[in-house]
């Protein structure tokens, strides 16, 4: 645990709301990223993100130390996330990778790139962007959450493993299916398309 | 290396994270099989596409609404103590109606019935418990008894006709044990 964390969650106990504060500003992003690609909804990750903090801030008299703070957060984010799905489940409708793309300027009919090359240099555009998150939303939940915890907001193996509650050997395993799935579902699309 | 090797390895050497000796294993591998190395293309492609989405920030005032919902956050949890322990249990009857304290004995006074139904199996109680089995005597010894209270029936009770004299008879030769 970085010792500026531990310190500040020590004050924390203390009902020093700053230090709380300080924290959350170290951290709301990377938690907003991870509920916004795990959840596919950028309108609700911020309402997500508060409800992180505050069960955060509420349990943090419990927080031991047994892992790091960042980690302590994620198990927290992970459990949110989780708890919404359970609620908003049975109103879920299938993603369509057919459907039109909701851009920052509204809907939009996809565009599909010219994939055949390199993917890096097509991944610019808002479209694909969009149909990346689509794609993603189709992975399981364990292989999302490994895929973005990782290749998203950087945690370790180890540090997933302690978030998840799963041996490492899993998290590389989730991590290779969620790579191999998301590929072949961006190709499959794409090729359907050409 | 073989490909089933060089497949469990993937990951980490799409992350870096193998030391340089198997590196360069799993790389000379890559060079010489073409399935392989296309997996490895697929994963960084994927890896690629999702670092393709941008980062997000949130609101400018994200700090501020937090401020503003902790103390109302902070408030509900404390009116709405968890229901663990002495405590916990006694507080919610404190804030309860009625209703409550009938969720809370209810289930009281069932267990109350039920350790006191067995208590007074155990003590042996009248009532209390499945009903005693009764004696098991023998065919002769029951008929023995039927034939006496038929008999002393019967002598309370004489009938006009002869069949007393011989009831009075059966009776004198059946003793109660």
């Amino acid at each position: 645990m970085e010792v500026a964390d531990l310190l500040l969650v020590e004050r924390c106990k203390q009902d020093d709301i700053e230090a709380y504060e300080a924290l959350v500003d170290r951290y709301r992003n990377k938690i907003l990223n991870y509920v916004a690609r795990y959840s596919g909804s950028t309108a609700d990750a911020e309402d997500l993100t508060q409800e992180v903090f505050i069960k955060a801030y509420l349990a943090i008299k419990k927080f031991r130390g047994q892992c790091s703070f960042q980690t302590w957060l994620f198990q927290i984010a992970s459990n949110v996330c989780v708890d919404r799905f359970r609620r908003v489940r049975r109103d879920r409708v299938a993603y369509s990778l057919d459907e039109p793309v909701s851009t920052e300027d509204g809907e939009v009919e996809r565009e599909i790139p010219d994939w055949s090359g390199d993917p890096e240099s097509v991944a610019e555009s808002r479209e694909l962007q969009a149909l990346v998150q689509k794609t993603l939303m189709t992975l399981s939940d364990k292989l999302r959450a490994v895929i973005v915890m990782h290749d998203l907001e950087g945690l370790r193996y180890e540090e997933i493993a302690e978030v998840l509650q799963i041996p490492i050997g899993t998290v590389k395993s989730r991590l290779f299916n969620a790579r191999v799935e998301l590929r072949n579902r961006l190709r499959s699309y794409v090729e359907g398309r050409a | 290396m073989r490909c089933s090797r060089v497949r469990k390895l993937l990951t980490d050497y799409t992350d870096e994270a193998l030391s340089i000796g198997v590196e360069e294993q799993v790389r000379q591998h890559l060079g010489g099989c073409r399935e392989c190395a296309a997996l490895a293309a697929d994963l960084q492609s994927a890896v690629a596409a999702l670092q393709s989405l941008p980062r997000l920030e949130t609101s400018p005032d994200f700090t501020r609404q937090l401020r503003r919902h902790l103390p109302v956050a902070v408030a509900l949890s404390r009116r709405a103590p968890a229901r663990t322990g002495l405590a916990g249990w006694l507080s919610y009857l404190r804030s309860g109606s009625p209703r409550r304290f009938g969720a809370v004995l209810a289930p009281i006074a069932v267990g109350l019935s039920v350790l006191l139904y067995v208590w007074g199996m155990h003590l042996g109680l009248p009532g209390v418990g499945p009903a005693t089995a009764e004696p098991v005597i023998s065919e002769d010894a029951y008929l023995a008894a039927m034939a006496r209270e038929h008999a002393s029936y019967a002598t309370k009770q004489p009938l006009a006709d002869s069949s007393a004299a011989i009831l009075r008879v059966t009776l004198a030769g059946t003793k109660a044990p």
